[in-house]
């Protein structure tokens, strides 16, 4: 009797005290979903900021602070996961699964760029940008959207921030992310913390698109001895990894080292190849208990051969939608006149600082950068066009007056050889051998020229983040910026001539032998000689500094915070070389270009339950151009645009999120307006016969639509997954265009108006969507699939060919007026995605892990994710086809196979 | 174990430099040496006979090559989409669509012409060879279309050049057989060297508006006469040295002899052609 009292008794007071006793902590352990094993440096998060790591069990522990629901488990190496805290205050056990080890993050490196295929020197490379983040439409998004050159709501990336040890990562001259910088390093680059949205984090301002931050800190990096070899058929074949990372409870020191070579022969598409290597040392100290400082370094040089775009005509004749016309045979080798080598060179130097009662964190960084980004090409001089794919070298241009028997010799030729269907080096060394001038020397008719842009690039960052109390929080930061890039282009290879005589070809053809030729007036005539510089030289000098501060209040209920940042940015463009076209505005410094811009962002979230959130966000931002844009022809002068100005942005999003254990869901709203933004493009007019730049402003621009991404643990092991974004990325204004004449600057048309309205931004699909499926198998294998759907992706456009001038001569009803005007829009497309791995234990020390990642498992070739009507519109050649549009293809079945050891 | 596999990782990355990379640096192609087993089998003096005006075109239907030496330039811009070849019996024009056409039939060249298939057309009565073309549907004389058929029908033979002498010509000599031929006229000048539309001194072409100019030739020879407009020099407003002016004095001029009807045209290959160093002449 009384033992059972006694009992009663405990009973009641345990019960009790779970009732009352709201334990102040949240408990928990992590562990490998497949091999049980528990994950040593796994980041646990709360949504006010609060973070630790797990330690040698797994195990974790977290003052608890309010309402708290969820915590956010993210390891390198494993998909992140948003897990519900119990009622009860039971430990949390936490399975992390393994994300396809290195697959997702080596997406970012294997989708070819859109921009390899377009114009020289842009390089808005596809991002892997959302990855980290345990979002579900983020998710989708950056694994199966990736392949259609998918823009999370249509923006370019030079509104999304990366951060790279709380550095911005993005190019200086032109605004776009490059992860290129640390291609091959993706072992050490796998710590991201991803926000999505224009929302703000604890670690930037951020712009429009979100941010990634991307963290070296070797004590926060999963501790592994790790080597993996990886087999593709994408744009490199090869890769070999290691990786090692060192940190002992004990030791004030930890380290990182990862070096990875990656190769290819010949990648995915004909006469494109692969040759990189990739090295990063990280090490830091723990200086004391509350200081801790890390320096890394890291190089990636990276050289390829690049694909090349042509038209529908050149692609079904040669048979293969990859048709590449870069490349050609040189003695029985495939030789490539676009060959591209990049190598950042990076030093950075960290510190962080946290005060006793961990409320106030700071977190600086000092990091410099050398760069160099090269990029060859074909230059000609009196001589015949050596591209293969040249319209006259095509049958259409002889369809129309010459007997069939000589269409017939060029389909045959074009089809069956390869001395007409790609660069013929022969033929080009045979011309400049037969060209001997009056003193012997042969002079190039045909040369191989390298254009180099040389950077140094200084940055300081530091993020201060106050914890005021349990719901109000303060962050704010500088950022400095200091960038100097010295565009030029260097004689590569004179193709068997002794000599490149370094005047202006077209100024030649229009002014004779005056000054106006002469590209250099201080070395007029120059010979130039393989390895010197010549044609051009100036130096872009940008330099930016920023202030930011955010507020933020987290309660059981709302959530809310306002920020503000404001920047100030200058350039200008310091000439090396006199041109004999623009003598007074080439060489020497020009005038500042000067911009001050502030940003304002306000949002909250309202909590209606346990279970559903409400959230908004609101952002108005002026942004400075970026120094690319500004300059109408950058190369021989300093002249800028028209209404040079920084743009406006205004962005509002509604937000709902669903959290329920089996089913997690979010669906958004946006409206983005871009006001006054400029572009400038060039490109050959056939009516004027001359190069001209067409220097746009004005342009507005409105993105909105809805996002959606669910995800449903259907039983313990199968999760479902389904993302969807409906966008209209549409033209609001119609911008003015100043055009001028490439040679002399004279200016043919002023304030022409570009009828650009409602057209819609181009090479991205505009609606997208996905199902996906996750299924964890018995003996450590997992299965994944997915199917993708993309639509509503619009061609690039020529804005002269929307200008009054252009349609004279058709009247209002002729339906030759549509077909003029149109804008090209791909088919829509369907793709398939399926991913296979499994992990094996050896000797229960170390893990063996295999996966195979097939994207486009269907070989859809015919998919076209983009492209871009051309530029050339004489008035007698509208609708005959003779200047088709280039369409980008998407690659068929590729495959990624990895194995690695964990050691 | 683990030191083995310790070995094997470090040893992994040496292995990967031996393996087989992607190539960027290569060796310069051969200077070629154009060696062809080719030989000509008629002249161009017959090949010219087989052509009858009056009824458009004429194709070859026989394996028939003629062969000879490259005397047009069209490095200057006067000479376009043509050149002109010589042998020992007389010189044609073969009508070739490309540019450029000196960087790889230079002056001097020897060139094998596969006739079969090829047409022979006129010009104002000047025999031309070449290829046909739909003028609104009736069939005419054109140019070979192109770097495929042009490679189909003209090879090089060698890479020496052999200047051709010119013919030194009197009015006598101004006879259809001697068209298509390299000639120098000796002892010339030019009679008007200001003009007569512009009223400042005259040059080769008209550069400004793009027109083609054909000038008088005249003989200061008193014995040696010219009938007016049997001889002129003919120019493209597209050269080079079009807005040059015409040099005044007299002497010796060299070209291709071209003609359209009754008159007799010289187009230079560039100004170097004209050696008008003596003084000029009182006529």
């Amino acid at each position: 009797m009384l033992n059972r009292l006694l009992k009663m008794f405990l009973l009641l007071m345990l019960s009790v005290s779970q009732l009352f006793a709201q334990s102040p902590i949240i408990k928990g352990v992590v562990r490998d979903a497949n091999t049980d094993m528990p994950i040593v440096g796994a980041v646990v998060r709360l949504a006010d900021g609060q973070m630790v790591t797990t330690d040698a069990d797994g195990r974790f522990e977290l003052p608890k602070h309010g309402e708290v629901q969820i915590v956010e488990v993210q390891a390198v190496g494993y998909v992140p996961q948003q897990v519900d805290v119990l009622a009860n205050g039971a430990e949390l056990q936490v399975q992390l699964v393994p994300s396809v080890e290195g697959a997702t993050a080596e997406l970012s490196e294997v989708v070819v760029s859109s921009a390899d295929l377009g114009a020289d020197g842009d390089d808005q490379a596809v991002s892997g940008l959302l990855l980290s983040s345990a979002d579900a439409f983020a998710q989708a998004a950056s694994f199966n959207f990736g392949a259609a050159n998918f823009r999370v709501r249509g923006y370019g990336s030079e509104y999304n921030g990366v951060l790279m040890n709380g550095l911005n990562t993005n190019d200086m001259e032109s605004g776009y992310s490059s992860w290129s910088a640390w291609g091959g390093l993706n072992d050490a680059t796998r710590n991201q913390t991803t926000t999505n949205g224009m929302a703000p984090s604890a670690f930037a301002f951020g712009g429009l698109g979100g941010t990634t931050a991307i963290s070296t800190r070797p004590s926060e990096a999963r501790v592994q001895t790790r080597l993996s070899y990886a087999s593709a058929n994408t744009t490199y074949r090869h890769r070999v990894m290691f990786t090692h990372t060192e940190h002992k409870g004990d030791s004030p020191w930890a380290y990182t080292i990862t070096g990875s070579r990656r190769w290819a022969k010949e990648g995915y598409v004909e006469g494109t190849n692969y040759d990189a290597w990739a090295l990063l040392v990280a090490v830091e100290r723990q200086l004391n208990s509350q200081q801790s400082m890390w320096l890394t370094l890291f190089a990636a040089p990276t050289r390829r051969a690049m694909q090349g775009v042509s038209s529908d005509e050149a692609r079904s004749l040669v048979g293969d939608n990859f048709y590449n016309p870069n490349w050609g045979y040189q003695n029985g080798e495939k030789r490539s006149a676009r060959v591209r080598y990049q190598h950042k060179p990076t030093a950075m130097l960290n510190h962080r600082w946290i005060s006793n009662d961990g409320r106030l964190v700071l977190n600086s960084v000092l990091g410099y950068s050398w760069s160099t980004y090269q990029t060859t090409s074909l230059n000609w001089y009196d001589a015949q066009d050596p591209r293969p794919d040249y319209y006259r070298k095509l049958p259409s241009y002889w369809a129309e007056t010459s007997p069939q028997s000589v269409v017939d010799a060029y389909t045959d030729a074009f089809s069956n050889d390869a001395a007409y269907s790609q660069i013929n080096w022969d033929a080009l060394y045979q011309v400049n051998y037969g060209n001997v001038e009056s003193d012997g020397q042969r002079r190039s008719k045909y040369a191989v020229e390298n254009r180099i842009t040389d950077a140094h690039q200084l940055g300081l960052s530091s993020v201060v983040n106050y914890k005021i109390n349990s719901s109000l929080q303060v962050d704010g930061g500088i950022n400095l910026q200091g960038y100097g890039g010295k565009n030029y282009k260097q004689m590569a290879d004179l193709l068997g001539g002794d000599y490149w005589l370094d005047i202006d070809q077209y100024a030649e053809r229009d002014f004779g032998g005056t000054d106006l030729v002469q590209n250099d007036l201080d070395a007029p005539d120059r010979k130039i000689s393989e390895g010197d510089n010549f044609g051009y030289s100036y130096t872009a000098r940008v330099n930016r500094g920023n202030l930011w501060a955010v507020g933020s209040y987290r309660g059981n209920r709302a959530e809310a915070y306002l920020g503000a940042n404001c920047s100030y940015t200058e350039f200008w463009r310091h000439g090396n070389m006199r041109n004999g076209r623009f003598p007074e505005h080439s060489k020497g410094a020009s005038a500042k270009q000067r911009f001050n811009d502030y940003g304002l962002k306000a949002g909250g979230t309202w909590k209606i339950s346990g279970r559903h959130y409400l959230s908004a966000n609101l952002a108005y931002m002026t942004k400075a151009p970026e120094f690319r844009n500004a300059y109408i022809s950058v190369r021989t002068s300093d002249f800028t645009i028209d209404g040079l100005r920084s743009e406006q942005i205004a962005s509002a999003d509604l937000n709902y999120h669903l959290r329920m254990p089996v089913l997690k869901l979010r669906f958004s709203a946006y409206y983005t307006l871009f006001m006054d933004q400029a572009e400038c493009y060039s490109f050959y007019d056939d009516n004027s016969q001359n190069f001209v730049n067409f220097a746009m402003r004005g342009i507005n621009k409105a993105h909105r639509g809805f996002e959606l991404g669910a995800e449903f643990k259907a039983t313990a092991s199968l999760t479902l997954n389904a993302a969807a974004a409906v966008g209209r990325y549409q033209y609001t204004s119609r911008p003015l265009a100043t055009v001028t004449k490439d040679n002399l600057g004279t200016v043919l048309m002023r304030d022409e108006t570009i009828y650009l309205k409602n057209y819609y931004v181009a090479n991205t699909p505009q609606t997208a969507a996905s199902l996906g499926l996750n299924y964890a198998a018995p003996r450590y294998i997992y299965i994944g699939a997915s199917v993708s759907y993309f639509n509503d992706i619009y061609l690039g456009l020529s804005p002269g060919k929307r200008t009054e001038g252009v349609l004279v001569g058709f009247d209002e009803h002729d339906p030759a007026r549509k077909q003029i005007t149109q804008q090209l829009r791909a088919d829509q497309a369907c793709l398939l995605n399926a991913s296979i791995g499994k992990t094996l234990r050896i000797k229960r020390k170390y893990f063996m892990n295999f996966n195979l990642q097939v994207n486009n498992l269907l070989n859809n070739t015919n998919f076209r994710v983009g492209g871009y009507e051309q530029s050339r519109y004489p008035k007698d050649e509208l609708l005959s086809g003779k200047f088709p549009p280039k369409y980008y293809y998407a690659y068929g079945r590729t495959y990624y196979l990895i194995i690695g050891i964990r050691l | 174990m683990k030191s083995t596999i310790n070995r094997v990782a470090l040893a992994l990355p040496l292995l990967t430099m031996l393996l087989s990379c992607a190539k960027y640096n290569f060796d310069d192609v051969q200077q070629a040496v154009y060696g062809t087993d080719l030989k000509a089998n008629t002249t161009i003096a017959d090949l010219k006979k087989l052509y009858v005006s009056g009824n458009g075109p004429v194709q070859i239907s026989t394996d028939l090559v003629i062969g000879g030496v490259v005397t047009s330039d069209d490095r200057a811009g006067n000479f376009y989409k043509n050149l002109f070849l010589q042998d020992s019996t007389g010189g044609i024009e073969l009508k070739l669509a490309r540019t450029g056409l000196y960087n790889d039939y230079r002056r001097g060249q020897r060139i094998l012409v596969r006739c079969k298939g090829l047409y022979l057309g006129d010009y104002g009565e000047q025999i031309q060879l070449g290829s046909i073309y739909s003028n609104s549907g009736v069939w005419e004389i054109g140019a070979l279309e192109g770097d495929v058929l042009i490679n189909r029908h003209v090879e090089r033979d060698g890479v020496d050049l052999h200047e051709v002498t010119p013919l030194e010509m009197n009015p006598a000599m101004l006879t259809p057989e001697n068209v298509g031929k390299l000639v120098m006229f000796s002892n010339m000048q030019i009679p008007d060297t200001m003009s007569l539309a512009t009223g400042s001194r005259l040059t080769y072409a008209d550069a400004v508006n793009k027109l083609t100019q054909n000038i008088g030739l005249v003989s200061v020879v008193d014995t040696v006469k010219y009938a007016p407009g049997t001889l002129v020099l003919r120019t493209s407003g597209y050269c080079n040295f079009a807005a040059q002016p015409v040099p005044a004095g007299s002497g010796s001029i060299t070209g291709i002899l071209t003609r359209y009807r009754a008159t007799y045209q010289l187009v230079i290959r560039d100004p170097n052609d004209v050696h008008f160093t003596q003084p000029r002449a009182k006529l």
